[in-house]
């Protein structure tokens, strides 16, 4: 029994960490990110490869709804931290491994999962949706945008509940939200139906005038490396977008995210960090994180060697003759923004890495609106809208998108 | 010929299958070590990383979700380990193959091909967006590198005169392949990342698809799928040394040790090299695998017949 627990412990003592980072939480977590690098504890893709969920800061109601579905889809043993400050990181990391490691998988599962998710959900959730699934199959045609997203994975969750297992039908019903899932909210419904509650695809002509399956998909708004809050609606054919719009989830209470006022090295090499974990480079993204965490301490020597390694990264991403073949051409966004945010992609991460290597003369990019990110991710496969999504600067505060409009 | 004696013959079918078996984890867990090494950027503890992950993911709930294609989706997940040990069996161990047959890569090549099938059902099954997309780029990147993964095994094939695994490790007794077959190795190397989607070839698993194939897997499905990846690279090491390297030969040491030290040090550059890389994007991948690969692995394949047929091998 001992031996047991021992290696329990044992086998968890590496978690896999979700950082949900809500608005004006850039600097904490980056000494979360710091701690779990130096611990060796691995950033999680996915809640299906989540042990620790750790929430930066107070988010706003949606992105709360979405911290709750994401939780129910994360596998037990799981633990969640709910970090207000970064003052007492190591004692609470120490209490995660604790709780993961000593509690049996029966404590967990009466821990935050049916009280939270129930609670948020039951209420709204299970009318609300049942009247917008009711409205899907009524009106034939009309564009359903927004009504995805969190309301339907409430309502799908409810829907299984009697004939699946608590647990289980909480994972299902959550599976076509925030993380990843996407709603399948296909909206012109001439056939097909409804499958457990979702409609299925439809054919629609793609961009060779071919007829092919659409989706109507959310993609957001807690992905890794992806802007916390920002949520891509879009029609997915294949893996080609269409019909893209970006907008943030809590839009309305900018309130609570001030103007960055941040270290713009260390801002570089965080957005550099990001583009190069989407670009599938993980060990030029461990660097890049490295030396933005080295460019924090205030002794003079750890400085200096933030700075080799900052300027070895950047020097590094900007010569790789792959990332550039495999980027190039990628988001043209137009010029007439003047040179900031000009350019491909791969014009765009050499600025940021210009700008990482603290090289005078190099201003970062001011922030792209919603609006132009959304017009260049028109008819590109999902893995170029990502890496175009990481490698603006996106400014919360220039919010667009009303979220009325989008629930509408 | 002693050597052509099939481990199963030798030591009985079960003892035999055992010890592929364990070879294939031991290969699995090399690969995924020094994988982890290299990711964490050094350190010496990160070798028991992968035991570690294994055993907590031996006591993760599993998870399913909402609608999935439950039959196609679990079989594809148990298909991908047992695809990759089976792979296994015509790579030889101290010398001798568990089994053998006149086809040993058509095999070898037929568990990769089988491999499409079950990364897409693994893809298909939870009926979610990002996994589907892994499918998806998964079978664009087969696309890219089956071709010349199969003009690399045939040159092999033509430069031994035989498909056999013995016979190709008995003709290599002069001369390694991989000195008058440079591109069929390097393009063996890169295919076997290819299919166990790791590194450069790693988008059907892509961060940027949060995680991919993998990303609804938890618990024993996803340990199943990564203990498959994992081994399917350490047993294409394993071969790359049968086919091109020249097997256990070697001076003062013993066979089975020179075998090991090879296939160590193929994993080592093999990971070491991968891991410098970004994510290749398949589309990308495609094109230049079919206007560059497929042509450079035909004209390998051509120079190796001219000089077989101008008795440059002993054969």
């Amino acid at each position: 029994m001992d031996l047991s627990r021992r290696l329990r412990a044992w086998a968890l003592a590496r978690p896999r960490v979700l950082i949900v980072d809500a608005p004006g939480t850039v600097e904490r977590r980056w000494a979360v990110e710091a701690e779990l690098d130096r611990r060796g504890w691995p950033l999680a893709m996915s809640p299906a490869d989540t042990d620790v969920l750790l929430v930066l800061g107070t988010p706003g109601p949606q992105l709360a709804l979405a911290i709750d579905v994401l939780w129910s889809q994360v596998a037990q043993p799981r633990h969640r931290v709910d970090l207000r400050a970064t003052t007492d990181l190591h004692h609470r990391l120490e209490e995660t491994l604790h709780a993961l490691g000593a509690a049996t998988p029966k404590e967990h599962v009466d821990g935050a999962l049916p009280a939270r998710a129930g609670a948020g959900h039951s209420p709204e959730g299970t009318d609300d949706s049942t009247h917008e699934g009711m409205e899907h199959s009524r009106h034939e045609g009309m564009d359903h945008s927004g009504h995805e997203g969190m309301d339907r994975a409430g309502m799908a969750g409810m829907d299984h509940s009697g004939h699946e297992g608590m647990d289980h039908s909480r994972q299902e019903g959550m599976d076509h939200t925030a993380m990843g899932g996407g709603g399948h909210a296909g909206h012109h419904m001439h056939h097909g139906g409804e499958v457990a509650g979702l409609p299925m695809a439809e054919t629609a002509p793609d961009r060779d005038g071919l007829a092919l399956d659409v989706l109507r998909v959310s993609i957001g708004p807690v992905l890794p490396g992806w802007p916390t809050g920002l949520l891509l609606r879009a029609d997915l054919q294949g893996d080609v977008l269409t019909g893209a719009g970006l907008s943030w989830v809590d839009a309305t209470d900018d309130g609570s995210s001030p103007p960055a006022d941040v270290h713009p090295q260390r801002a570089a090499l965080d957005q550099l960090a990001s583009l190069l974990l989407v670009a599938g480079w993980p060990t030029a993204a461990r660097d890049a994180r490295c030396a933005r965490d080295g460019l924090a301490s205030t002794g003079q020597s750890e400085l200096a060697t933030a700075r080799r390694r900052a300027a070895r990264v950047a020097r590094r991403v900007r010569r790789s003759r792959a990332l550039a073949w495999t980027v190039r051409g990628a988001g043209h966004l137009p010029s007439e923004r003047g040179s900031a945010g000009d350019g491909d992609v791969l014009d765009r991460v050499r600025r940021w890495c210009d700008v990482a290597l603290g090289a005078d003369g190099h201003v970062p990019a001011s922030p792209a609106s919603l609006d132009e990110v959304a017009a260049v991710l028109e008819g590109t496969e999902l893995g170029t809208a990502r890496l175009i999504v990481a490698s603006v600067a996106l400014d919360r505060s220039a919010a667009n998108t009303e979220p009325e409009e989008a629930r509408a | 010929m002693p050597e052509a004696e099939t481990a199963a013959a030798a030591w009985g079918v079960l003892p035999a299958a055992l010890l592929v078996t364990g070879v294939a984890l031991g290969l699995g867990w090399l690969v995924a070590a020094v994988d982890r090494v290299v990711l964490s950027g050094g350190g010496g503890a990160a070798v028991l990383e992968p035991v570690r992950s294994s055993v907590r993911l031996l006591t993760e709930q599993r998870r399913t979700t909402l609608a999935p294609d439950r039959l196609l989706w679990r079989s594809g997940i148990a298909a991908v380990p047992v695809l990759a040990v089976l792979s296994m069996a015509v790579v030889p161990i101290g010398g001798r193959t568990l089994w053998s047959s006149s086809a040993d890569l058509v095999w070898f090549n037929a568990m990769e091909a089988l491999l499409w099938a079950a990364v897409w059902l693994v893809g298909w099954g939870p009926n979610a967006i990002h996994a589907l997309t892994g499918g998806y780029r998964f079978l664009a990147q087969g696309l890219a590198y089956e071709l010349p993964l199969m003009f690399s095994l045939i040159t092999v094939g033509v430069g031994a005169g035989s498909l056999r695994t013995a016979d190709i490790l008995s003709a290599q007794a002069g001369l390694w392949f991989v000195v008058s077959m440079p591109v069929a190795f390097v393009v063996f190397l890169a295919s076997a990342a290819a299919f166990a989607f790791w590194g450069p070839f790693g988008a059907p698993t892509g961060a940027d698809i949060a995680g991919g194939v993998t990303s609804e897997l938890s618990g024993v499905d996803r340990l199943l799928v990564e203990a498959g990846r994992v081994i399917f690279l350490g047993a294409t090491a394993a071969m790359a040394v049968a086919l091109f390297l020249g097997g256990g030969s070697g001076p003062w040491l013993p066979g089975p040790v020179w075998q090991l030290l090879k296939t160590v040090a193929v994993v080592v550059a093999l990971v070491w090299a991968g891991r410098r890389l970004p994510v290749l994007r398949p589309d990308r991948v495609v094109e230049v695998a079919w206007t560059v690969l497929i042509p450079v692995t035909l004209v390998q394949a051509l120079v190796v017949a001219v000089l077989l047929l101008s008795g440059f091998y002993a054969v």
